[in-house]
């Protein structure tokens, strides 16, 4: 999988340094991820990829400020037009007059573009894992080793519920306990971050 | 309480799951969920749905794959300490052996326990008595969790192997790498002291002299270990011990994050904080040595503020930080550190690991030579700290650190064509010669340079040609610095050095090709062009020849006219004219028995020492002639020029400048002084005889000497004839003042 390469833009950083509230540098800290990545994988080069995250969260801010959340429509399915159309734009200008592909590359933005419902969810998939794994690490350290192991070897690694007993040294139900206890956890810490980003929206 | 075979209500459950129940009540209700699925199952409906919970998998599952291993594999500095040495302790209790000796602990092979060290994060160690050798050794080994991973610790003896070869004062040595009861272990010198860590913790920021000596302790062990191709990859103050007798640095856990790295996925058991780490290391890249220098550069920050350069709540904005921020300039914390200490400590933090030191020893090396200066400032004169990034374009040093040498006719067509055209001799081995030095790429550092690295080519070519037949050279080049001076032989010769930043030799080479240097021969004349093709002008690939010298060596009656598009000029020690001329730089020219007659756009002029008539001229530059036997005539349109120990004719003009002359000897011609809004200024020496016509607009006229018996006219027009008059002295000027004075 593609990393956000090492430079973070000027813009991301700023907007992260503004004083816009917690919720905006979580999202910018979950969003930024996928963004990068949704445009890797639609063939953009890295330096293309940074371009698009930074249009695309820059465009992200003067709507936030906007946003009209009575309106319908999620903030996500809004978020994937936006970063599919500047990847598409990006992609565009870059192959303009090279042969259009036949197979992969060319195909998603030409006159058959791969359905849009597929792509928005992947795109959606990749935001849940990005959440997942940043409400993971913030609950990390609420747990004692023995109950975050099992949970990881559990749920990441897709261990065995025995296997992990057995070398943790716990009873079957311990782990199920510790997978438990460390998700519902996760699943406040996205739930809260979901209300306080929707309120950041409304509020702005 | 319920009953091991009575199903736990929602409420029970929920508070299970919330880690609200107390021990006892908490093994009872574990006790029946061992035996209840259905109570299991419910308990997982308290977290979430069915949709939930497949959502929640799908989006765990194998996350690792898709997100960076290193960012997995760095735990958070609020770990619960006391668990985890409450499971070492635990883990130690099985794992040591049964002792003789009622005071002590255990045994591990031949090794008397005598207590725990510490628990680190990728192992406990422990201080054990070696009864054999009759000394103390440090004894490390895993942690549980990862001695359970046959990877673990197969790296962790591997590594230790490695390590135990490296033989230095300033790495904690280790003795003997063994396995008890199917563990590994390592024996290692047992260093009585404390951790650079604990020094920081109690004391704060060091002093910068101790800064130095202990740094330059750390940089050599680290070039030691790097010298036999082992990384440390997680150089941190807790890693670097310090020696209480002789307060000797050792670097000590070498390799060890490895280990950890390879065998976990997770934060428990593993290293302490990415606070040190380097960005490449945040990434997940492939680290090599320049990664440790980051980490040196960061504990370094650490020793001058007393905390680590990165700070942050998170992991995740730790890992952020270190990829994408600069830390404070330690100056700023810490005024007492010196700049080229907050330097090399920049230096060494770049991102970019080809922007960092090129090696531990280089900035071992940098840090003993500052010491030697901090101790004894009066007698060992600063270092020249080439390395320090520079804010203007400096001269660049030329230590040559690899040379290339090879025949021109296959790289350079021009210098092929100038050895045809004049039929020089070809048995000659300095002509056509091209040499190319890597400039040591630290040393021409270039404030808006891409990095600091970017290599510096220097690429040398010689021409020469016969001269017997010459008398004249005449030399055109569309940028560059030119240089004259004599040639003893009776021949010309022009080295052309080229400048590049450039990645490698083989680009430079095909640039040069498209900067054409050629010589030709007609009556008597030596044409000499050089010029870049339209094409390398017009691409973004010329800045990347900064910079081009020809230095030429003519005999010295020749004479010369040269022209360059851009550049400086100088020439020095010749006899016949001269003329130089550029679009835009300095011309600087002594020595000269000739006449001489330069011209440039927008640089200063200086000229000394002359016999022949000097004529020169620049739009806004300033001019300096002294020492000029012949006649002067000078001209600026908006500098200032100044004349001294002039003999003849002295006719300086300004546009908007001043004008000083200083009149020493008796003139034998007029002088003619004359600036539009600036002031003149004259020194005459005692005794001279001249006929002063002084005139302002608007200013007004100091002549000391001429105010009793010259004619006034509101002190704006002097005419006076000065013991008894001679050639005449004219200085006029439109808004400015004029004053005669005496010159002493």
């Amino acid at each position: 999988m593609n990393q956000l390469p090492k430079t973070r833009h000027s813009l991301v950083a700023r907007l992260a340094d503004t004083d816009n509230g917690k919720a905006w540098n979580e999202f910018l800290e979950i969003y930024e991820q996928v963004i990068y990545r949704y445009a890797c994988s639609r063939g953009l080069q890295a330096a293309d990829a940074e371009n698009v995250t930074q249009q695309v969260l820059e465009a992200v801010m003067l709507k936030s400020r906007t946003w009209d959340a009575s309106a319908g429509g999620s903030f996500g399915a809004w978020l994937f037009r936006v970063t599919r159309n500047l990847a598409a734009k990006t992609w565009n200008e870059r192959e303009k007059g090279a042969v259009p592909l036949s197979d992969g590359g060319g195909s998603w933005l030409a006159d058959e573009p791969s359905p849009l419902a597929e792509e928005q969810s992947i795109f959606q998939f990749e935001y849940r894992k990005a959440l997942f794994h940043w409400a993971a690490m913030r609950v990390r350290d609420r747990f004692a080793p023995q109950t975050w192991d099992a949970f990881w070897q559990g749920m990441v690694q897709l261990r065995a519920p025995d296997q992990i007993a057995e070398d943790l040294g716990l009873s079957r139900s311990s782990v199920y306990v510790a997978k438990c206890r460390v998700l519902r956890r996760i699943r406040s810490e996205i739930e809260r971050f979901e209300h306080e980003f929707a309120q950041h929206l409304e509020v702005d | 309480m319920k009953t091991a075979n009575q199903c736990l209500s929602d409420a029970l459950l929920d508070a299970l799951v919330e880690g609200e129940l107390n021990a006892n009540e908490e093994a009872s209700v574990q006790h029946h969920l061992d035996s209840c699925d259905d109570c299991c199952s419910r308990m997982r409906e308290r977290v979430g749905d069915g949709q939930w919970w497949k959502e929640a998998e799908s989006s765990l599952a194998e996350l690792e794959s898709s997100w960076n291993p290193s960012t997995l594999s760095v735990g958070a500095r609020t770990q619960d300490d006391r668990q985890l040495t409450a499971t070492a302790i635990a883990h130690l209790e099985q794992w040591i052996g049964p002792t003789d000796d009622p005071t002590k602990f255990g045994r591990i092979g031949s090794y008397e326990v005598v207590g725990l060290i510490g628990v680190g994060g990728a192992g406990i160690v422990l201080k054990a008595f070696d009864a054999r050798l009759h000394r103390f050794v440090a004894i490390k080994t895993l942690l549980p969790a990862l001695a359970s991973s046959v990877l673990a610790r197969r790296r962790f003896e591997r590594e230790s192997r490695a390590v135990a070869a490296i033989s230095h004062e300033n790495v904690v040595p280790i003795y003997a790498v063994d396995t008890h009861n199917g563990h590994p272990y390592i024996a290692m010198h047992y260093v009585d002291g404390q951790s650079l860590q604990r020094r920081l913790h109690e004391h704060g920021p060091l002093e910068p002299l101790e800064i130095a000596r202990l740094g330059a302790q750390i940089a050599r062990g680290l070039a030691a270990a790097h010298a036999q191709g082992i990384i440390h990859r997680d150089v941190k103050p807790a890693n670097i011990l310090l020696e209480r007798a002789v307060d000797r640095a050792l670097v000590s856990d070498f390799g060890l994050a490895r280990v950890v790295d390879e065998a976990t996925t997770h934060s428990s058991a593993v290293t302490g904080t990415p606070q040190y780490m380097s960005p490449e290391q945040c990434q997940g890249v492939t680290a090599d040595q320049r990664s440790d220098l980051f980490s040196f550069g960061s504990v370094l920050y650490a020793m001058c503020v007393g905390r680590a350069p990165f700070r942050s709540d998170t992991l995740m904005g730790m890992l952020r930080k270190v990829c994408e921020t600069t830390p404070r300039d330690v100056r700023e914390i810490n005024p007492d550190i010196p700049k080229w200490l907050a330097g090399l400590i920049t230096r060494l933090m770049q991102k970019h690991p080809e922007d960092r030191f090129k090696s531990a020893s280089q900035v071992a090396e940098i840090l003993e030579a500052e010491i030697a200066h901090m101790q004894s400032p009066s007698t060992v004169v600063a270092p020249p700290r080439e390395w320090l990034p520079k804010t203007d374009a400096q001269p660049i040093a030329t230590p040559t650190l690899r040379r290339f040498v090879m025949p021109a006719a296959t790289t350079l067509l021009g210098a092929a064509l100038a050895v045809a055209a004049l039929q020089v001799q070809t048995d000659k081995p300095s002509q056509g010669e091209i040499t190319i030095n890597r400039l040591d790429s630290g040393q021409a550092v270039i404030a808006k340079a891409k990095g600091y690295n970017e290599a510096k080519l220097e690429m040398r070519e010689v021409m020469t040609f016969a001269a017997d037949s010459l008398s004249e050279v005449d030399i055109r080049v569309d940028a560059g610095n030119l240089q004259f001076s004599t040639h003893p032989k009776d021949e010309v010769s022009v080295e052309v050095v080229r400048k590049f930043k450039i990645e490698d030799e083989t680009e430079a080479k095909r640039l040069a090709e498209q900067h054409r240097v050629e010589g030709v021969v007609r009556d008597a004349k030596l044409v000499f062009e050089a010029k870049m093709d339209e094409a390398l002008k017009k691409s973004k690939d010329r800045h990347k020849i900064y910079n081009v010298n020809f230095i030429f060596k003519l005999p010295e009656t020749i004479n010369l006219e040269a022209l360059t598009a851009g550049g400086n000029v100088s020439a020095a020690d010749l006899a016949g004219n001269v003329k130089l001329k550029t679009a835009g730089g300095n011309v600087a020219l002594k020595d000269v028995q000739g006449a001489v007659s330069a011209e440039t756009s927008g640089g200063n002029i200086k000229i000394g020492n002359t016999t022949g008539d000097v004529k020169v001229k620049t739009s806004g530059g300033n001019i300096d002639v002294g020492e000029a036997q012949g006649s002067v005539e000078a001209t600026t349109s908006g500098g200032n020029v100044h004349v001294s120990e002039v003999q003849g004719t002295i006719v300086a003009t300004t546009g908007g400048g001043n004008v000083s002359v200083q009149i020493t000897k008796q003139p034998e011609a007029d002088c003619v002084i004359s600036t539009g809004a600036g002031n003149i200024q004259v020194g005459i020496a005692k005794g001279l005889k001249l006929s002063l016509d002084c005139k302002t607009s608007l200013g007004r006229i100091q002549a000391p000497f001429a105010s009793s018996d010259g004619k006034k006219k509101q002190n704006t027009h002097v005419i006076h004839e000065l013991n008894g008059g001679g050639p005449k002295l004219v200085a006029k000027t439109g808004a400015g003042n004029v004053a005669l004075s005496e010159h002493k």
